[in-house]
């Protein structure tokens, strides 16, 4: 007997049987992690963080049994969870960011690492919303819609938020003499 | 007012990251300061999104998977216990409030019996060990510690 106000087993069967299996979802994360993972460890500034994140960007998809209906909405999708969990991440008291210096992850030539430090030290004095803004509109190509919903601002704003963000960076890119160097 | 789009930028945009710029978009960029800004922001975030590490470095999407079919299990196990919980939960309430309002019933007769008891069970004890009542609350308290202890320990072993 099914108790009142429980799924019950068979609800509960059902949803597994239509849950995305192992297949579908590594295809899934071969598509969108590199992407997403970029996202996450500019957003945050630490590559372990964007990692862990990453991780549990893909748990919560799984635990509430998402069906993407196509490649964007899977997109969309893991964007919005990911933005949240970032949010979440600024919103608690213990925060574990790593320098970028102590990252596993950066690695390669001297020049290629520093310019990447400086890309990191520029990115951080920018606030979160404007790297998160940045980074949807210029690397991942997010419609003005698509950013607004992912970000939970209204698709009005974000045509002036951008222009602010870029123009910010821009800023900082002539005050850090990084400009044309930087584009090497 | 300045502007904040222009109609270029997106195919100056394209352009620049597919193959190099037009003698027509170099000229544009000399007096649009819109479409200077945005080709400079999305040059330096896009070298930068090349430095993102391959999939091999990424944390490795079988474990990804087997950890969050374990969460989802988990957490869907718990939404079929949790009416069971609730109901635990509610006996357990309602049994301590009858506990309470039976105790208050019935206090003055229990009070009695209880006095009685005490009474009869410290006299024995004081027959059969010569203590005096000090030792005997010292007794008592030690005894009250070591349950104490016991309770804790037990909480701590069980976490």
């Amino acid at each position: 007997m099914a108790v009142p106000g429980s799924p019950g087993i068979a609800a509960v069967e059902a949803q597994e049987r239509t849950a995305m299996d192992e297949a579908a979802f590594r295809e899934l994360y071969t598509r969108t992690a590199r992407p997403l993972w970029g996202y996450l460890a500019r957003s945050t500034g630490s590559d372990t963080l964007a990692d862990d994140l990453l991780q549990e960007t893909y748990f919560r998809m799984v635990r509430a049994g998402f069906q993407p209906e196509g490649e964007e909405h899977a997109r969309n999708y893991l964007f919005k969870v990911a933005t949240n969990l970032v949010r979440d991440h600024y919103r608690s008291p213990k925060k574990d960011t790593l320098p970028l210096e102590h990252s596993p992850a950066v690695e390669g030539p001297g020049h290629r690492v520093r310019l990447r430090r400086d890309v990191q030290r520029l990115l951080e004095k920018l606030k979160p919303r404007e790297r998160e803004l940045l980074w949807l509109g210029h690397v991942e190509q997010f419609s003005h819609q698509e950013i607004a919903e992912i970000l939970g601002l209204k698709p009005g704003s974000i045509r002036l938020l951008l222009f602010r963000a870029r123009r910010k960076l821009a800023g900082l890119l002539t005050e850090a003499d990084l400009g044309p160097e930087i584009m090497k | 007012m300045k502007p904040l789009t222009c109609h270029h930028e997106p195919q100056i945009l394209q352009n620049a990251r597919q193959v190099s710029l037009s003698a027509g978009a170099r000229e544009h960029l000399a007096v649009c300061e819109v479409c200077t800004t945005a080709l400079q922001v999305d040059q330096l975030l896009f070298a930068d999104a090349g430095r993102i590490p391959s999939l091999d470095k990424l944390p490795d999407p079988a474990l990804v998977w087997w950890r969050s079919r374990q969460q989802a299990r988990l957490r869907r196990a718990e939404r079929v216990t949790m009416p069971i919980q609730i109901a635990e939960r509610l006996a357990l309430a309602l049994g301590a409030l009858g506990l309470i309002i039976g105790l208050s019933l019935t206090w003055p007769l229990l009070g009695a019996t209880f006095d009685q008891w005490v009474a009869g069970w410290a006299r024995g004890l004081s027959q059969a060990l010569p203590l005096g009542g000090s030792s005997l609350i010292l007794a008592l308290t030690g005894s009250l510690f070591l349950l104490v202890g016991f309770g804790l320990y037990s909480q701590w072993a069980e976490r």
